[in-house]
């Protein structure tokens, strides 16, 4: 018997509804046991109590942060490997390693939703799902899972292209700049030979000092209305960028749709011109 | 009250954008010019300028919307 699809209802009118998938517990699974396996690989002199704790905190804020948690976790790690030249981001293991960092980063933000609606459900519950998925006791609709299966590997070779795609670039674009001490240098000697640099930038201080002023003062003038408006406005960008961005949207099809019928209405309008072209035949 | 608290508030981020933006200039105009370094100083710098702004603005607007409301009342 295949269990009835549930279908998660959104809780606001801005989220997607959610529907039930077959891999829902292994997907999160996956995503959790990837990250730690690879935060327990970062940072290989920290003491392993210390280490765990710091997995467990990223672990924890998956929910809230996504990839990003993970890529603060690099990138700190990186700069505390930078000193001492370490040969793990050299060459093809150092590609190799980049390509898992980026990899994982991809993983992580593709089943972000997944980890939102584990992270809401009670921990008992969590738990319970994946004690049922070792004792084998979830009923597969096996129909379904098969197309979520081409699909999960639709997703994962269109992931693989784009992180082959962007390491290549980005390979290719490091390579042709100038690494840190020659670009230094090369800005040092060119600032020096420059004499008018230091003054441009002085000037471009004083510049910002009295555009600054000035747009204090204009700013002082404003109406009621306006500032109501820009109130409003810095709330939407702050609180509800997700509404702005519709609003937004909207409001670039209406003035489409405007700047069309003025088009159409203007005597070079296409349909005067249409009308035109047919008076004349 | 409130608004002259965000809009004293504003005003010293002004200040250190401008005190942050002075050392990047200092780095930048040495002997032997720190230019990445002076480069990412004045990032910061611009970042706390453009915090700052929208402290004063929004503590600017909030007073006028309040007058405005005040008027309204009194009317």
């Amino acid at each position: 018997m295949s269990e009835p699809s549930k279908f998660v209802p959104a809780s606001t009118l801005l989220e997607r509804s959610q529907g039930s998938s077959q891999f829902d517990s292994l997907l999160v699974m996956a995503v959790i046991g990837c990250t730690t396996g690879f935060l327990l690989l970062l940072a290989p002199d920290m003491n392993l109590p210390l280490k765990i704790c710091l997995a467990a905190v990223i672990l924890l804020t998956l929910k809230y942060w996504g990839s990003v948690s993970v890529f603060l976790a690099v990138q700190v790690d990186l700069f505390f490997r930078e000193p001492r030249r370490s040969e793990t981001f050299q060459g093809f293991t150092g590609v190799l390693t980049v390509c898992l960092i980026v990899g994982l980063l991809m993983f992580i933000n593709r089943n972000r939703e997944i980890l939102h609606r584990a992270a809401s459900l009670s921990v008992s519950l969590t738990f319970q799902r994946f004690i049922n998925v070792f004792r084998g006791e979830i009923i597969f609709d096996s129909g379904k899972a098969v197309r979520e299966i081409s699909q999960m590997m639709t997703g994962a070779l269109r992931g693989t292209a784009v992180l082959a795609g962007c390491v290549f670039v980005s390979r290719m674009l490091l390579n042709t700049l100038p690494d840190r001490r020659s670009f230094n240098d090369s800005l040092q000697t060119w600032m020096l030979d420059q004499s008018s640099v230091p003054q441009f930038s002085m000037l471009l201080v004083a510049i910002v000092a009295a555009w600054l002023v000035c747009n204090e003062i204009s700013w002082r003038q404003l109406t009621g209305e306006q500032a109501k408006l820009y109130l409003r406005s810095v709330f939407l960008i702050i609180h509800h960028a997700d509404l702005r961005q519709l609003v937004r949207r909207r409001l670039k099809l209406r003035r489409k749709a405007a700047r069309e019928l003025s088009n159409l209405k203007s005597p070079h309008g296409i349909l005067n011109q249409k009308n035109y072209a047919g008076e004349k035949l | 009250m409130i608004y002259w608290i965000r809009e004293i508030a504003g005003w010293g981020f002004v200040v250190a954008a401008l005190y942050v933006m002075r050392i990047g200039l200092n780095l930048a105009l040495l002997e032997s010019p720190k230019i990445v370094e002076a480069s990412v100083v004045i990032f910061a710098s611009l970042g706390l300028l453009r915090a700052g702004i929208l402290l004063i603005r929004i503590s600017t607007v909030a007073r006028i919307c309040q007058l405005d409301r005040q008027e309204e009342k009194q009317t």
